[in-house]
């Protein structure tokens, strides 16, 4: 099944800098896709090519079917693109706003509208400049939510917002993910642990990894073993274990394919008896903490 | 979806609501220009300065007031930045850009062409011949005014940069200026590269709006807009001048000979007294140079649209004035004609005494008389073939006239001036005159309209007559039940007259203040009456035959 968004080998460059480096993504139809990364790590730019407001230097990108470099006009009546330094029409009364682009979209759904008008508490006889930021966010996202796009993308929507709008944010998308493809940027994992039902991690332009966040959350573990003597730090272990430490008699390591039956069989067979093991679930937080800084070590 | 139209219309209103305020100054500032015409026409005068430097402004401020609603307009969907809401919405460019022209058209062009016809109407011109003309008045308008407002406002995100654009427009215009003044060919043939420079200002503008209504490339867009600027400079500074005048007027041909022949009038040279100064401006010399004019045909007149002076100096340098304009005509009955050529004052003193050898270079228009038609000067009204109307003002010795988008150009009267009925100051007759009648003469421009926001054009004819070494004419009144005689020359050809002047001694050539031409003249005795010099023109071969 072809995926709402997919790019091939996507690269771009600025200058020397590779803001993306041969990424390769599929967002499949109707998830909730969060794109996760730190600060620089190339996440506006991917949304930037795909909504085609940039080129990219090298590489394909497809969106809705449709090449990213031909998104324009009319492929946008099925797109809700919302960032967080979009520069809305200030002059515009709210209500004037949703008025004016009413007519541009033909899936226009006005009860859903009066829905999220109210959800959001939108004041409609404000300007738009006279709104704070995170009203000017919420503003955004109904205009861009009102039409039942079938991808809605939103780049850092959270940013800067207190956890109030966060929290009327999330829920709003969550709600709209039955219909829509949700595809949106943050640096605040905790924020899309939450609803994402698929995450990809980017970072310095490649991507660390993209999956399901059920199996994410099922093959990390963070594995802390205690034994009844101290032990050296063993030589040879698994490529899946990650950030490795002894300390006294304790190891402690992430399992990046971490298996209820093999894991515990694996540790038996490396380090022998154990007078106690424990093999944590992690945070979305902890699991990309890990990833980034073996990534790190790595390069 | 909204329909094609309707997007275009949504866009409009849209723009409408928002653009009202720079839309009501624009129209009310043309609305008081058009108020301020008809006094305009009258040429009362207004009390107080300020009000008056304001009416006078009142073309640049609507000028200012269309550019900045039309940078606004196109700025209210800014197409430079990657943060604008628009750009991710499902408008389509061309919609866009044509709801944007659709305003302009109905904010800019109608107001005007409405206001232009009503003024029409209100000075008792014909409307609907005019339609033609007030359209390419629009065209022109379109080209100067509106093509540049829309791309500054394409390639600039805010009134700032916009102003800034507006300023190097400016400082451009300033550069072009400063060409003029070092480059003196280029003086008199500025317009000889207009057609390049014109194609290439409408290829980047257009280039510059299209990129960025399709594609956002400010930067592309800002470097096209560069490039034909320094295009357009280089065209001006490396055009070949010489050859393009040497090219606009040939050398003579048994197909276009030359009109008449000019040749140095040896005999006349200016004196000069003690005391006398001679006439300078700044650190130039204005040399005045005695043609002879002789043969010039029946029927036939030339402008002599501009002279170039060589001179060999003593010391082996060539000195040059390069091409200079004028636009002196000659008419049947003329025998004389001084161009003048300025030169530094530096260069003159140190060759003024000695014997220069001196070959002059002549531009010529060359025109045909047509049917001439007598028309009387009824009261103080006249009209002019063609629908021009003239007021005779006595106390200037013109007529004032006012015509319909275009100058009645090119324009020759004639008339039996002074007469008996229509006498002159004493002041003025104490040289006897030239054998020349009265005339006026235009022989610039033709009678394409130009861009002009009023579509009543003003003009003067002055008719006068020169005296007798011809090298300075007076403005004669014209009384009323004077018979004028009125011509539309016809343009024949273009044709240079190489000169050999021979030698010639600068100083001779210098008029001073009082002018002292040698040799001097038997002056008319004070008290003879300006009717004695009744001249009753002949009807004579040279005179354009009456319809």
């Amino acid at each position: 099944m072809t995926g709402a968004i997919q790019t091939e080998a996507l690269t771009k460059r600025f200058g020397r800098l590779n803001a993306l480096d041969g990424l390769d993504l599929c967002v499949p139809q109707g998830a909730v896709h969060a794109l996760v990364g730190p600060n620089g790590a190339g996440k506006t730019t991917l949304i930037k090519i795909l909504m085609n407001i940039f080129r990219a230097s090298s590489g394909r990108a497809s969106v809705l079917g449709f090449d990213s470099t031909k998104i324009s006009g009319k492929a946008f009546a099925s797109i809700g693109y919302v960032s967080e330094n979009q520069q809305l029409p200030g002059w515009m009364l709210v209500g004037t706003f949703l008025s004016y682009l009413r007519p541009f979209y033909p899936t226009w759904d006005t009860q859903l509208e009066t829905k999220l008008i109210r959800q959001f508490d939108l004041p409609l006889d404000r300007k738009l400049k006279h709104l704070s930021r995170g009203m000017r966010m919420k503003v955004a996202l109904a205009s861009s939510l009102a039409f039942r796009p079938r991808l809605v993308v939103l780049d850092e929507p959270f940013s800067g917002l207190d956890p109030m709008v966060r929290d009327e944010l999330g829920k709003a998308l969550v709600e709209r993910s039955t219909d829509s493809t949700i595809f949106l940027s943050s640096h605040d994992l905790a924020e899309v642990e939450g609803f994402a039902t698929h995450v990809a991690f980017l970072d310095s332009g490649r991507l660390r990894l993209s999956e399901e966040m059920p199996s994410l959350s099922a093959r990390f573990r963070e594995v802390e073993l205690t034994f009844a003597a101290p032990v050296a730090s063993p030589s040879n272990l698994p490529a899946t274990w990650l950030h490795l430490s002894a300390s006294d008699s304790v190891i402690r390591f992430v399992d990046s394919a971490f298996n209820q039956e093999t894991t515990p069989a694996e540790v038996a067979r490396r380090f022998g008896p154990v007078r106690n093991a424990t093999f944590a679930p992690m945070t979305l937080r902890a699991i990309f903490l890990a990833i980034a800084k073996s990534s790190r070590s790595s390069s | 979806m909204v329909p094609n139209l309707s997007q275009i219309l949504h866009i409009f209103s849209k723009d409408f609501r928002h653009h009202l305020p720079e839309i009501l100054v624009s129209l009310c500032v043309l609305i008081t220009f058009a108020v301020e015409q008809p006094r305009n026409w009258t040429g009362q005068p207004l009390e107080g300065r300020f009000l008056n430097g304001l009416l006078n402004a009142l073309p640049v401020l609507m000028i200012l007031a269309w550019a900045f609603f039309i940078v606004r307009l196109v700025q209210g969907e800014s197409l430079v930045g990657d943060r604008q809401f628009w750009i991710t919405r499902p408008y389509q460019w061309h919609k866009l850009l044509a709801a944007k022209l659709l305003s302009i058209l109905l904010f800019v062009h109608l107001p005007l062409f409405l206001t232009q016809f009503a003024l029409l109407k209100i000075a008792n011109f014909p409307v609907a011949s005019s339609i033609p003309g007030l359209l390419y008045v629009h065209l022109l308008f379109l080209f100067a005014i509106v093509l540049p407002s829309i791309t500054i406002g394409t390639i600039t995100s805010g009134i700032g940069q916009a102003s800034l654009a507006l300023l190097a427009v400016f400082l451009l215009m300033l550069g072009i200026v400063l060409l003029l003044t070092v480059m003196p060919d280029m003086a008199f043939a500025p317009d000889a590269t207009d057609a390049v420079q014109g194609v290439i200002y409408l290829f980047a503008s257009v280039t510059a709006i299209l990129v960025q209504y399709i594609y956002r490339k400010t930067l592309l867009s800002r470097l096209v807009v560069v490039g034909a600027v320094v295009s357009i400079f280089l065209v001006i500074a490396l055009a070949p001048y010489g050859k393009l005048i040497n090219r606009d007027f040939p050398l003579a041909t048994k197909a276009h000979p030359l009109p008449a022949q000019f040749t140095l009038d040896r005999a006349l040279s200016f004196g000069h007294a003690e005391g006398h100064q001679p006439n300078s401006y700044g650190d130039e010399v204005a040399l005045e140079i005695p043609f002879q004019v002789a043969k010039l045909p029946d029927k036939t007149i030339v402008q002599i649209r501009a002279i170039k002076l060589d001179l060999d100096l003593p010391n082996g340098e060539h000195w040059t004035s390069h091409w200079r304009s004028l636009y002196h005509s000659v008419s049947p009955g003329r025998t004389r004609d001084w161009p003048t050529i300025s030169m530094k004052r530096a260069v003159f003193n140190r060759f003024k005494n000695a014997p220069v050898r001196a070959h002059a270079s002549l531009g010529l228009n060359v025109f045909r008389l047509g049917p001439g038609t007598e028309v009387l000067l009824a009261g103080n009204h006249l009209s002019l073939p063609g629908g021009a109307r003239c007021l005779n003002e006595p106390s200037q010795s013109w007529l004032k006239c006012f015509a319909a988008l275009e100058h009645a150009t090119p324009l020759f009267v004639i008339a039996e001036l002074p007469s008996a009925a229509c006498p002159v100051s004493q002041e003025a007759t104490t040289e006897p005159w030239a054998g020349s009648p009265a005339i006026f003469a235009d022989l610039s421009g033709d009678s394409t309209p130009g861009l002009d926001f009023t579509p009543i054009q003003q003009f003067n004819i002055s008719l006068a007559r020169f005296y007798v070494f011809e090298d300075h004419e007076i403005r004669l009144p014209i009384c009323p039940e004077t018979p004028l005689l009125v011509s539309k020359p016809e343009f024949l050809y273009s044709v240079r007259d190489e000169i050999d002047l021979g030698e010639v001694t600068l100083l001779n050539y210098v008029p001073t203040y009082p002018r002292m031409i040698v040799p001097p003249i038997q002056r008319y005795a004070p008290g003879a009456t300006s009717d004695t010099l009744s001249w009753n023109l002949p009807r004579g071969s040279f005179l354009p035959e009456r319809d």
